[in-house]
């Protein structure tokens, strides 16, 4: 892949050791890098620092990105490896419920009952958000709010794009029956 | 014209149908009250997902992250990580030759003809060997334990290992 000639820069600056030109790159990922943390780990006290690991992790291993693939997809690549050791070694508990939930999941796509009465349109899709498995979680973030295609997130998540396009497809069918039930709850409203 | 399935409406609201698929389904949305219902939820479900979430990141994330940096890039301590083990193979290859140059000098005279490769290279060694003990003898060990020392201390200091071990690039391949 032809990076831009200022995100070439920006990595050469950076590899000589300009940590002005580091800033600059930690200001423009740290939404991407935030927004996959958020989806893969949950809503976790140590969220900012896991945030802050993965740009550590940018910087020990600059030397080490290869200019075949994206920035923004490296990038977002360590942010989702730096989750994903976080939740197996502080909270196996919550990474073996991910394994299990993509496991029931797999056989009959129903989700955990979500108490929605009480909530509004936005609050509804986050908690459906969150109740899906991680996986199709971490597509959809990076689909509609980072607007990456299929391979970059398949290259990301290491798994094919069929898989992301079919995890992709079945999220938003399960999103779209909880605002259609929105729907329905309204007519019945007075 | 059936009613359009689940698939094909996620196809027709990320824009991968080709013009003609699309005016179809369009035309067929507009027609059917049903199909009309699906898209518009559709629609109102893209538009939310690219809304941004509440994503609790603080002003000085930043400048955290930049406090937090090693002090330098990692590329140097790498290099010098090689130079290190180099000089380790160096001093271990001399003290073979030293602890073993009698069975090396044994070996070189009862195989003056050199038949083999191995045979060449244990030569050559035990020449190369023999030579640096010819000159210094004991000296020269000590002397280069005493330089391998000093260069050990003086690359592998607590900060470099602190830093290597806490935040020790883990790749996971992704087979969860
Ligand atoms: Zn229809």
């Amino acid at each position: 892949m032809n990076q831009p000639t200022d995100t070439r820069a920006l990595i050469n600056q950076i590899r000589h050791g300009n940590r002005d030109a580091f800033r600059t790159l930690v200001e423009q990922n740290k939404r991407l890098v935030s927004h996959v943390i958020y989806r893969t780990a949950g809503h976790i006290n140590d969220h900012e620092d896991l945030c802050q690991d993965v740009f550590i992790k940018v910087y020990q291993n600059i030397h080490k990105f290869r200019e075949d693939s994206k920035l923004s997809t490296w990038i977002a690549q360590i942010a989702f490896n730096t989750s994903i050791n976080y939740l197996r070694k502080k909270r196996p508990s919550l990474y073996e419920d991910e394994s299990r939930i993509l496991a029931t999941y797999e056989t009959n796509e129903d989700l955990p009952d979500i108490q929605i009465e009480k909530m509004d349109r936005n609050q509804r899709i986050a908690k459906a958000i969150d109740s899906l498995p991680l996986q199709m979680r971490t597509v959809i973030t990076l689909y509609h709010l980072e607007e990456m295609s299929y391979k970059e997130i398949g290259e990301i998540m290491n798994m094919p794009e069929g898989t992301m396009k079919s995890y992709l497809f079945r999220a938003r069918k399960k999103l779209k029956n909880v605002l259609s039930q929105e729907l329905e709850l309204k007519d019945i409203q007075p | 014209m059936s009613h359009i399935s689940d698939s094909q409406f996620q196809e027709l609201l990320d824009d991968n149908l080709n013009e003609r698929q699309s005016k179809l389904f369009l035309r067929h949305i507009w027609d059917c009250p049903q199909c009309r219902e699906e898209w518009q939820i559709y629609r109102q479900l893209k538009k939310t997902l690219m809304q941004e979430p509440v994503v609790p990141l603080s002003n000085h994330f930043t400048d955290d992250t930049m406090a937090s940096l090693p002090s330098r890039l990692p590329r140097f301590i790498i290099q010098r990580w090689i130079i290190a083990v180099s000089s380790l193979s160096i001093l271990a290859g001399i003290g073979a030759l030293y602890y073993f140059r009698d069975i090396l000098k044994r070996i070189v005279l009862t195989n003056a003809g050199f038949e083999s490769p191995l045979l060449q290279l244990t030569s050559i060694l035990s020449t190369i060997g023999n030579f640096i003990l010819r000159i210094g003898g004991d000296q020269v060990v000590l002397f280069l334990i005493a330089c391998f020392a000093l260069l050990l201390i003086g690359l592998l200091d607590k900060k470099v290992f602190q830093r290597r071990t806490k935040h020790s690039f883990q790749v996971i391949n992704g087979t969860l």
